[in-house]
């Protein structure tokens, strides 16, 4: 995920454009390589397979999207809890942030910069 | 066979067909194609050549297959409830007859209302039909949405 809307799958990529508080769209395609037709023919029948608005996976993704979009709309409850796994938060050995793979690091760390972003713009 | 009675016999195939998608009648629906057939959803126009460009669909007969059993999993939850759906077939036309093929067009206007809303799909549909013992059996079905060129929301039935 290249903060903020892009994000580079295994065999696809997709571009994330907000258009307002309750609706985006989700623009995704194969990657393909130069002079390597065989590959690029199977990435591109695996992303159709499994990723647009009919694929085995995202179609399904999108709906779950779309049902936390109706849940945060209703404000009730009004803020969703992004604290799972902030005890254990800790620094790699590269000296990144990071947590148990169930942990919501990447959550944090991504709206704690977009309000960083929104505030000192 | 005449031409009449052709175009009634095509005509019963194509209702029939549109009464098991808008059922989910999925096992009957599969039951239409042939072992060698493509469903086929176009993106971004007509769909020249599905193997050098991205389709929203482009099964074969096994991914077809595939597409039914996620179906009858119950955790297709874009399918969970599923949506109801009402759709009005028209402007049948045999554009032509080869041996056992039978290359036929029309236009659908899908009605869907599901948790998020209402949805109106236009499309138009081509398909090659072929006659196989007594019956008539889907080896394409082409379904050429007239928005396939912008943002599309979830397609996760039977169209």
């Amino acid at each position: 995920m290249i903060f903020p809307n892009l994000f580079i799958a295994e065999i696809q990529m997709f571009v994330l454009q907000p258009l307002g508080v309750d609706e985006t769209v989700q623009h995704v395609t194969a990657l393909q390589f130069k002079g390597a037709p065989d590959l690029n023919r199977r990435m591109r029948q695996q992303t159709m397979g499994s990723v647009g608005p009919a694929g085995f996976l995202l179609a399904d993704d999108t709906e779950m999207y779309e049902r936390n979009q109706r849940g945060v709309q209703s404000r009730s409850p009004e803020f969703l809890f992004l604290g799972r796994g902030r005890h254990r938060e800790r620094l790699d050995e590269a000296g990144f942030l990071t947590g148990d793979v169930t942990d919501e690091v990447p959550s944090r760390g991504m709206w704690s910069h977009y309000r960083q972003l929104m505030e000192t713009a | 066979m005449d031409q009449a009675a052709l175009l009634a016999e095509v005509t019963k195939f194509i209702y029939r067909e549109a009464r098991f998608a808008d059922d989910h009648d999925y096992d009957s629906w599969e039951a239409l194609w042939t072992d060698d057939a493509i469903y086929w959803i176009p993106a971004n126009g007509e769909g020249e050549n599905p193997d050098e460009e991205m389709s929203i669909v482009y099964d074969n007969r096994s991914r077809i297959s595939l597409r039914i059993r996620q179906l009858h999993t119950g955790k297709r939850h874009s399918q969970t409830p599923r949506s109801n759906l009402r759709r009005l077939v028209s402007n049948i036309e045999i554009l032509g007859t080869e041996g056992e093929d039978i290359r036929v067009t029309c236009n659908a206007l899908v009605f869907e209302s599901n948790l998020r809303g209402e949805t109106l799909w236009a499309s138009r549909n081509e398909f090659l039909l072929r006659r196989q013992g007594d019956e008539l059996k889907m080896a394409l079905k082409k379904v050429i949405l007239a928005n396939n060129h912008t943002a599309l929301y979830t397609l996760s039935f039977l169209i």
